[in-house]
This record gives C-alpha cells, sequence and structure tokens, in this order.
C-alpha cells in the first residue's frame, strides 16, 4: 500500500527535520560530544566489579518478574505505603493523572511549586496543565531548568539539555536575570544554584518523580547528582511522587540491585551523589508537623503493553539511556528529531503506547536496525524488534514509501543483478542510469553499488567436495555469493584448512532488509525457510558458521524471536560466526596454525552487528592469532549505512549515513594505515565510499596468507 | 566478593572511594581532633555559621570560641524555627553518619525530621562524622540493615545514601560541583563512637 495522506505529511514533516539536523553542524558538534564516551566507561564499569555480570543476570531476572506481577505489586506497594500514612492515587490515563495533581495543589493553596525532574510527568504534559490552571511550577533539576527556559521538552532521558551548547545556555540564563553572563558552565550552575534556592524554600508543594518504588515497605526511591530531588521531598509542605506503575519492585534487595545497574548502565559509577529513600512523610523544618506524602501510580497505556506479548518487554526499561547513547541516528539528530516525548531508541515502543502509535510511527524510520541498542541495554531488551513491530503497524495503518517497499526486495534485486552481469554492472557505472535509478526508484546516484558477479558462490560450490571431519554447514547469505564470492571461497578454505567437512544446506538471503522497513512478514518467511533446512544440519551434526554478521544475527537473535521455536533456538544454540567457531577450535587446542603474517598492519572496524550478538569482535583475535596487527578503530556507533538505507535518495538516507559516518572516516584515515578489515559486507561499501581505502574481509585476508607462496 | 577484609583494608577502600570521587577523608582519633578538625575548615573557609546535628554532636558546643571562631548553632538546645532560620545561611552542617558502605564510599543516614536532613543539604560543606564502628564492606549489608529499617516499622523515614557532593553536568556537559547541595563532602572517620551516640 502506498503512504496515505497522513503517511506523506508525516514523512515530509520528518524529512524536514532531517535536512535541518543534518545541517545543524554545531548541534550536531554538541550532541556528538554529549554521547561521546558513555559506553566504553559503562562497560569499564561493570568489568571492574567482582559481580558485574551478577547484577545484570539478576537486573534481568527481577525486572521480569516485577512486570509479571505488576498488579500484585500496586497492591502491595499501595498497602504498605498507606500503612505508613502516604496517601496512594491510581490514575488509569495522564488526564486523570494531571486532574489529581491539580486537585492536590489546589488543596494545599500551592503558591510555589518545585518539581524534580521525572520523565513520567513530561510523558502526561504535567507542566504545561499545571501553567494552564495558573499554577507556577519550577523545575529544578538544572538541566530541566535549562529546558524549561528554552520552552522545550527533554532531548535526552538522563541529560534534558544534552542538545545544548554553554553559549545558548548562557543566553537563557542572561535573559532571565537581565544581566550579561560569561558563558562558563561554573557561572550558570551558581547563578542556577542561588536563584533557585529562594524557590526550593518557598515552596507549597514538591513534585518528584521515582526510580525504583518498594513493595513490601511502600518506600520510593530518587537517584540524583545535583541534590535537587532531596530538597524537593525536604522542604515543602506537600509532595507528590508520580510514578509508572512498572517502577515498583518486590523489596529493598531487588530495589538495590536495579539501583545499581541503572546507575552504572547511565553513568558509569557505583552509585551516584546521592540516593534518597522516602517513606512517609517526616517532620517539617518549619513546623514540627508531617509533610503531607502523596503518590500517584500512573498506568497510562502500561497495562495494554503489559498485555501485548509483542511489547511486554519495554516495560523493563530502567531509563539509564544507554540506547540513545550508542544509537547513530540519535546521536546525530538528539531527541527532539528522535523523539516524541521519551526519545531515543526504547522511546519509539513507549511512544506507541503512552502516548500514540502515529506519534511513535512517524519518528520510527529513525531507527536504522543497528541492533547496538540492544547490545548495551542492561535489560537485553530487543529494542529492534520492538521498533520494527512499531513500523509494521504503522504502515498497515498508513501504507508504506515506494523506496522502502523496493528495497524490502533488494535480495531479488541482487539476484537479478547478478544474473545479468556484467551488463549490470556496466549500467551501475552509467551516471545517466544512475540518476534514472534515483528518480525513478530514490536510490541515490552518488552511493556505488557492489559489483554484481553472475558466477556465483553457490554456482562454484556445487561440484565442490569437502572431505574434513568436522560437519560444518555454511549460511553465505547474499553478498558473499552473489557480490564477491571471494569470501565465500575463502570461508571454505580457512574451515577446510582446519579439517571441516563443509555443506550447503538449502537457503535464501536472511530476509532482513525487509525489517529494517518493517516489513515482518517477508523477514519471517526467510526465517520460515532457513530455519528448518539449518535445523536438518543441525541434527545431522553439523554446525552453523556464517561469514556475514548480519546473517548471524538474524539466525542468532532475530529468528529465534520472529519463528518462537524450538528448531530456531536449536540453529541459534549451534549458529557462529566464522570467527567465534575458530576461537572455539583454538579454545579446544583444534586450531590449526596459520602461516606467518606477510602483510603489513592494517585498521579494524567491528560491525554493529557483530558488537550486538557477542559484544566484542572474534575476528580481532584470530587475525592476531594468525600475527596479523589489526588495529581496531575506536567507535562507538554505527558506521551509518545500514543495510539498505544509506542506499536511499539524500535525506532519505544517504545524507544521513554519510553524516553519521563522518567521525569514522576521519578516525580511519587519521590512523594512516593502508586497508580496512571489517566482516560486514555493507560496512565495507559504506569505508570504502568514505574513505577510498580498500576494505576486505577478514576471511580474505586469512585465506590469501594460507594461500601465499612463501607458505 | 570478600568479605573479609580486615579492619585497615576496609578503611582504605572507603577512604579511597570517597577521594575518587572528589570527597575529602580524614581518620581521626577522638573528639577534640574532630573539633580541631572542623575550627580549621570554618577559619580556612571563614565561615560564619556552622549548623550542628545529632545526638552527642551538641558537645562541640562546649569548645571555646577560640577554636572554632563563628557561630554555633545546634539542634539540641535551640528552638525548631531559630535553628531553620540559621541553617538557611550557615556555611557548613555538621552531622553523623548511621553506616559507611566501603565499596561504594557511601555514608547512610537515616531521618525522621527534615531539619535534620537539611543539614547535610542545605550548607555549601557537609561535615559528616562515621565512628569506624559503623563501617561495613559492601553495599549489600548496608541494604540489609535499610530493609530491616523499613520492615520494623511503619513510621515515616527519609534515609539518604551520600556518595559524592553535590554536581552537574548540565551546562555543556562539563562536571560543576555544588549543583544545589553541598559542594564539598568531608568524611571524618572517628575511632571511638561519638559520646552518647545513636
Amino acid at each position: 500500500m502506498t503512504l496515505d495522506k497522513i503517511g506523506v505529511e508525516a514523512h515530509d514533516q520528518l524529512i524536514s527535520k532531517i535536512i535541518n539536523g543534518v545541517g545543524d553542524k554545531r548541534r550536531r558538534a554538541q550532541l556528538y560530544l554529549g554521547t561521546e564516551g558513555d559506553r566504553e566507561e559503562s562497560e569499564k564499569a561493570y568489568s571492574e566489579l567482582p559481580n558485574g555480570n551478577w547484577l545484570l543476570q539478576e537486573a534481568r531476572r527481577i525486572k521480569r518478574q516485577s512486570i509479571e506481577n505488576l498488579d500484585d505489586n500496586v497492591k502491595k506497594f499501595t498497602h504498605a505505603a498507606e500503612a505508613s500514612g502516604v496517601h496512594v492515587h491510581f490514575a488509569h490515563d495522564g488526564a486523570t493523572a494531571v486532574r489529581v495533581v491539580i486537585g492536590l495543589a489546589n488543596e494545599a493553596r500551592a503558591r510555589r511549586i518545585v518539581k524534580a525532574k521525572s520523565m513520567t510527568s513530561e510523558e502526561i504534559d504535567l507542566r504545561q496543565h499545571l501553567e494552564e490552571e495558573g499554577l507556577g511550577v519550577v523545575e529544578t533539576d538544572l538541566g530541566e531548568r535549562i529546558v524549561q527556559l528554552a520552552n522545550q521538552r527533554p532531548s535526552h532521558i538522563t541529560a534534558p539539555a544534552l542538545h545544548m551548547t554553554v553559549e545558548e545556555i548562557t543566553e537563557l540564563f542572561s535573559k532571565k536575570l537581565g544581566k550579561q553572563l560569561p558563558p562558563d558552565p561554573g557561572t550558570i550552575t551558581a547563578v542556577a544554584r542561588e536563584s533557585l534556592r529562594d524557590e526550593f524554600l518557598q515552596a507549597d508543594v514538591g513534585i518528584t518523580g521515582a526510580n525504583f518504588a518498594i513493595a513490601d515497605s511502600g518506600a520510593i526511591v530518587i537517584v540524583s547528582n545535583e541534590g535537587n530531588a532531596r530538597l524537593v521531598t525536604a522542604l515543602p509542605r506537600m509532595t507528590i511522587s508520580i510514578l509508572g506503575s512498572e517502577k515498583i519492585v518486590p523489596n529493598t534487595a531487588d530495589a538495590f540491585t536495579l539501583l545499581q545497574t541503572l546507575i552504572l548502565s547511565s553513568a558509569a559509577r557505583k552509585l551516584t551523589s546521592y540516593v534518597t529513600i522516602v517513606r512517609g512523610g517526616s517532620k517539617l523544618a518549619q513546623s514540627d508537623q508531617p509533610q503531607e506524602q502523596h503518590i500517584l501510580i500512573i498506568d497510562n497505556g502500561r497495562s495494554r503493553m503489559l498485555a501485548d506479548p509483542n511489547f511486554r518487554e519495554a516495560l523493563y526499561c530502567l531509563r539509564c539511556g544507554a540506547c540513545m547513547d550508542i544509537c547513530p541516528t540519535f546521536r546525530l539528530f538528539g531527541g527532539h528529531v528522535f523523539g516524541h516525548i521519551y526519545p531515543g531508541p526504547i522511546g519509539i515502543p513507549w511512544t506507541e503506547y503512552t502516548a500514540t502509535p502515529d506519534a511513535a510511527g512517524q519518528f520510527a524510520p529513525l531507527c536504522i536496525s543497528c541492533g547496538l541498542c540492544q547490545s548495551v541495554c542492561p535489560e537485553d531488551i530487543n529494542i529492534p524488534l520492538l521498533i520494527a513491530q512499531v513500523k509494521e503497524r504503522y504502515t498497515q495503518r498508513h501504507g508504506q514509501l515506494s523506496i522502502n517497499r523496493t528495497l524490502c526486495n533488494y535480495e531479488t534485486f541482487v539476484g537479478f543483478a547478478s544474473a545479468t552481469a556484467p551488463i549490470s554492472n556496466f549500467l551501475m557505472g552509467r551516471k545517466a542510469f544512475r540518476r534514472m535509478l534515483q528518480s525513478l526508484l530514490g536510490l541515490d546516484a552518488r552511493r556505488p553499488f557492489p559489483p554484481f558477479n553472475r558466477h556465483t558462490f553457490k554456482k562454484w560450490y556445487r561440484p565442490h567436495t569437502s572431505t574434513g571431519s568436522r560437519p560444518v554447514a555454511y549460511f553465505v547469505d547474499t553478498y558473499a555469493d552473489m557480490c564477491e564470492p571471494e569470501i565465500g571461497k575463502a570461508v571454505i578454505g580457512i574451515l577446510e584448512y582446519n579439517d571441516c567437512k563443509v555443506t550447503l544446506p538449502k537457503q535464501i538471503g536472511s530476509g532482513i532488509p525487509a525489517f529494517l522497513y518493517g516489513d515482518m512478514k517477508r523477514t519471517t518467511r526467510a526465517a520460515e525457510f532457513n530455519v528448518p533446512k539449518l535445523a536438518e544440519s543441525v541434527r545431522d551434526g553439523c554446525e552453523i558458521v556464517s561469514s556475514e554478521p548480519t546473517a548471524t544475527y538474524c539466525l542468532k537473535e532475530l529468528y529465534p524471536r520472529l519463528l518462537d521455536s524450538e528448531e530456531a533456538r536449536l540453529v541459534a544454540a549451534h549458529s557462529h560466526d566464522l570467527f567465534e567457531y575458530l576461537l572455539q577450535l583454538h579454545d579446544k587446542g583444534k586450531l590449526r596454525d596459520f602461516p606467518r603474517a606477510t602483510m603489513g598492519s592494517v585498521a579494524y572496524y567491528s560491525p554493529c552487528h557483530t558488537r550486538s550478538v557477542y559484544g566484542k569482535s572474534n575476528a580481532i583475535e584470530i587475525l592476531k592469532l594468525a600475527g596479523i596487527d589489526a588495529r581496531p578503530v575506536r567507535y562507538n556507533t554505527c558506521c551509518g549505512i545500514a543495510g539498505t538505507f544509506g542506499f536511499k535518495k539524500g535525506p532519505e538516507g544517504y545524507d544521513v549515513s554519510m553524516a553519521i559516518g563522518e567521525t569514522l572516516f576521519e578516525r580511519l584515515k587519521t590512523l594512516g594505515l593502508s586497508q580496512v578489515l571489517t566482516e560486514s559486507s555493507v560496512c565495507k561499501m559504506q569505508i570504502e565510499h568514505g574513505t577510498s581505502l580498500p576494505v576486505n574481509h577478514p576471511a580474505v585476508v586469512l585465506w590469501k596468507q594460507l594461500q601465499s607462496p612463501r607458505n | 566478593m570478600s568479605h573479609n577484609l580486615n579492619s585497615e583494608d576496609l578503611v582504605i577502600r572507603f577512604s579511597t572511594q570517597v577521594k575518587a570521587v572528589g570527597g575529602y577523608f580524614t581518620s581521626l582519633t577522638n573528639f577534640a581532633e574532630v573539633t580541631e578538625y572542623v575550627g580549621k575548615l570554618a577559619t580556612t573557609m571563614k565561615a560564619r555559621r556552622i549548623a550542628v546535628c545529632g545526638a552527642g554532636l551538641s558537645s562541640l558546643l562546649l569548645i571555646p570560641k577560640l577554636l572554632i571562631p563563628c557561630d554555633l548553632m545546634s539542634r539540641a538546645n535551640m528552638e525548631r524555627a531559630d535553628f531553620f532560620e540559621a541553617l538557611k545561611s550557615a556555611e557548613i552542617g555538621v552531622t553523623c553518619a548511621d553506616l559507611g558502605v566501603a565499596e561504594t564510599g557511601t555514608l547512610i543516614i537515616a531521618t525522621t525530621d527534615e531539619l535534620d536532613r537539611l543539614v547535610t543539604a542545605l550548607p555549601l560543606v557537609h561535615v559528616a562524622i562515621l565512628p569506624r564502628s559503623k563501617l561495613v564492606f559492601a553495599l549489600d549489608d548496608a541494604q540489609k540493615q535499610i530493609s530491616q529499617l523499613l520492615m520494623n516499622t511503619s513510621a515515616a523515614v527519609s534515609i539518604s545514601l551520600i556518595s559524592a557532593s553535590s554536581r552537574t553536568s548540565d551546562v555543556g556537559g562539563i562536571s560543576i560541583l555544588g549543583a544545589h547541595g553541598p559542594k564539598e563532602l568531608h568524611v571524618l572517620l572517628l575511632d571511638q563512637d561519638l559520646p552518647g551516640d545513636l
């Protein structure tokens, strides 16, 4: 179905935001800086803990169980909190929640309200509604205060003003205070402290969120570095804490596990400056009377999310923001483009349920399915799958862009181009033909196509017989079959060198190109074709090996989720990327020595889907064993091409993909090495295009080394 | 996780963690040294007001003016309203801590009166006195005690876990201390328990 009117309007709006975003170099630099390095620090912090892995495992267990027993937890929490004199309210939707807060504020005859950071309050537009009622609200988290003064929304879940430069923030405060301030973070912070101190002391009502709520004791837990949440909860006569029902955990031990996980994943620290646990109204400083404490639990779509087996896992989110700091498009655009109220990757499924499905579907195309978000999610939420489902539902309601429909057929297209090579290659090299493809189909004329080869790997393999003793089934995928059969041949060569008997089960392409555009049916069909054939090989004793990271991602991560079958899980458990398989041989002492390396140092880039599946690169270990000095380029996000995304014309894909890759290209060029190695076929195309450096699959290099006449 | 650290190792772990995030750590043998420390700090800062809260700490009031050259105000012998007023302009807040956690460098302070909590939150400098006997190794040990505290009664309580001074990186991603709470956190590990303590 082609895009309907709503779809077209939404798409046009998104494209205009993309054009502005790509063109705004200053904003891009600020966003990039704000999200840079966080992931590395966080990984390091986990690895330095004696119980880092245990924490993550526990955090997953706790969240899964808490969500399973959500209703029960709400009941227990309410009971315990009320026993401590806390007033607990429940709101089914945002409008009710807002009414409750306005009612309480009026009851308290509130003249001044101070507020600590709360995404849940953003979700229901609380501040805006209170202001409409004439109730002034002052945000006290400095980042929130900045976006309040700028009349914006937070652009990041933990760093609301991440997108703003020091100069912009200085202007805001200068204007507010009526005097020019120097553009100095220390001065701005001091000025904010001074001006907000009075607000705290005068406030009648304090509004906070909660990071966790503890069912057995009725306490809430609030994390902060600034200490504003402490003042918001200590000074006003009345406090109102708003929390989503998914924040409740059974007991203090569980809250502490999640607390540490949240802080490690968001800030790479063991604890933030302050963690405040509050239960009931303590005696007030000014009057000796107990403070009036209210807790408002909101549902606002959560029970529908819970009831939807495909979306339930979104409720495991701890709101750490890790998925944002690693997401290539989020890092480029920030949460004002890549977000509705909840920003970033996890913001897409959250918007689907807490705002509207259309609001979610409108920015969902910014997800380019690199899979990195899941790899850093402490709760291991399959965010890419959640987003693909948002895309699917949106296209069912409003249709699909014609270029996306075309690219869902990418594998068929490659098959055709391969069969017609070298004519297809000749045509693809003609500027006029490329211009025609650009205007007819929307494929950017600047993006080089891979070479197509009529002598496919599969044809080459057919007469081939393998005689080793270790049974291996090779899943070749599209590129190594029809574009660069040398990769497939190298894989066979390396495996046979290690005494593997390689078979090629009947198979089709992985189906991932359709996944990117939310055509889940097509990807599922590919899974349904491939899984039974590969399962048969596994039952025959084979391990499955793939040389394309995206194929490994499909076999190990995606297919089991799409099919939810024993067979798919069997295939997943026996699937490996080539280098993982070789490393396992090495660990068993069964890997044959590689002859001495004859090549100089090379750069190495680890593809997203390798990082997503393994959290590390196996290839670099094998290259090291083979004596090849492969130097990994430090890079925290995707190269930008993301399958077929970077093929789409201009702001639809190409411009975005090149803007994302910019830093990677610079870093690779700075390394000053003559060759780049990477396992992914699309990363190869992107890096070659962006750097003009030759890029090779590590298997090709290793196979050449094995065949070298000197050896 | 090793919980079998001896007392000295525990102190080293604790102080390393406190200092790693910019906190000040000093180990003191007796209460007279606490007085001396606070006195020097007040002199260096040219502080005019010190707010003191916590059982036992009011004995700081017995100190000659010479040692602490500014107004010392104690929760123990002031009217509530007067203390709160004075607290708003106090530069230093002195409190006890109920527990210290070595592996995270965290102080844990439980309060049932916001006036007590505010002494740790409003002044620019927070001095916390932690008796050595209250130092535990793991956050999990502290968690168990907090859990007990919450479960044994349904009374109102605020529990503050303080691991560093107040800070923000919201302006241009640069870390600035003293956002809304204390700019400096001084942890005084005391060999003896406080007089009339806890």
